[in-house]
């Protein structure tokens, strides 16, 4: 862990720690540094504004009643999204039962980097149903990877894989929103 | 360094519009504390809520104590002050009682 990460990891154990005592500052403090990016987290997952909500608060009380599993192998956010995480993959299966997609990534792939030769401007519409596309950890570890910018390893912490079986499902799920994104395209020019 | 598809990507997700949360929702997320913490504090049986007092409220807790220890003083100040009378008055009435004799 380098000097930053340390230093870092004791301010944020210090802030949680003072706001599970009952500091009203701290705990606003928390709130306003992870409520705001785990919602969005939360949306892009669920894509309901109720849902998203539901699970970001009980994330915070999970966050508050077990502030003692801080143990700071990872910062407060990756930690804070790994709980957010959890509670997403459960809410999908819940919604989903029977077609939620159990951890599929046996298959070795060797990954490398994709060429994306899109158009600058896709339209968000296409996006959201490339990323529809994703089996639901797919998903999660995309827009983790992507959108919350946290490493293989930060992943792999929040959805209990080993780092290469990240990389696996990351590979596939970007080979996967290509070919959706390509497939989006092409209908777009036939109309 | 972030590679070229996570550039990419990032781009792309960021385009997909999040529905605003509702105006309370940091609120209820407070208030949400607010509950958690209370009853984390929540007392089980006598001893521990005498413990758990003087966290949840250290202010009133200080000025009982204050007032309690204010209050021994002047009593055991009273009590020593009596006692000396009581010695005074007995004393008065012993050499009283030795006089008549």
């Amino acid at each position: 862990m380098s000097l930053f990460s340390t230093k870092q990891y004791r301010i944020e154990q210090a802030l949680l720690k003072s706001a599970v005592a009952g500091n009203s500052q701290a705990s606003k403090e928390v709130i306003r540094l992870l409520s705001s990016p785990a919602y969005s987290l939360a949306w892009k997952m669920l894509g309901k504004k109720e849902d998203a909500e539901d699970v970001v608060q009980e994330a915070f009380i999970r966050l508050w009643k077990g502030a003692d599993r801080f143990s700071g192998k990872s910062g407060l956010s990756t930690y804070f999204y790994t709980i957010v995480s959890h509670l997403c993959l459960d809410r999908i299966k819940s919604i989903n039962k029977g077609f939620f997609e159990e951890f599929d990534e046996f298959d070795y792939y060797p990954t490398q980097e994709i060429n994306w030769n899109h158009a600058e401007g896709i339209e968000p519409g296409s996006i959201k149903r490339a990323m529809n596309s994703l089996s639901a950890k797919q998903r999660m570890a995309m827009l983790m990877w992507a959108y919350q910018d946290m490493t293989a390893e930060q992943i792999g912490h929040a959805l209990e894989m080993n780092k290469n079986s990240v990389d696996q499902l990351l590979y596939r799920a970007k080979l996967k929103l290509k070919a959706e994104l390509e497939k989006g395209e092409f209908h777009a020019i036939e109309r | 360094m972030r590679s070229n598809d996570k550039k990419y990507l990032n781009k792309a997700l960021d385009q997909i519009e999040v529905q605003s949360p509702s105006f309370d929702f940091e609120q209820r997320i407070y208030q949400d504390w607010q509950r958690a913490v209370t009853n984390v504090e929540q007392p089980t049986h006598r001893l521990s809520e005498a413990l758990v007092l003087p966290r949840l409220h250290p202010r009133i807790v200080g000025l009982i104590t204050i007032v309690a220890i204010a209050a021994s003083v002047l009593i055991g100040q009273h009590l020593l002050m009596s006692q000396d009378e009581e010695l005074h008055r007995i004393d008065a009435l012993s050499e009283l009682s030795l006089s008549t004799i």
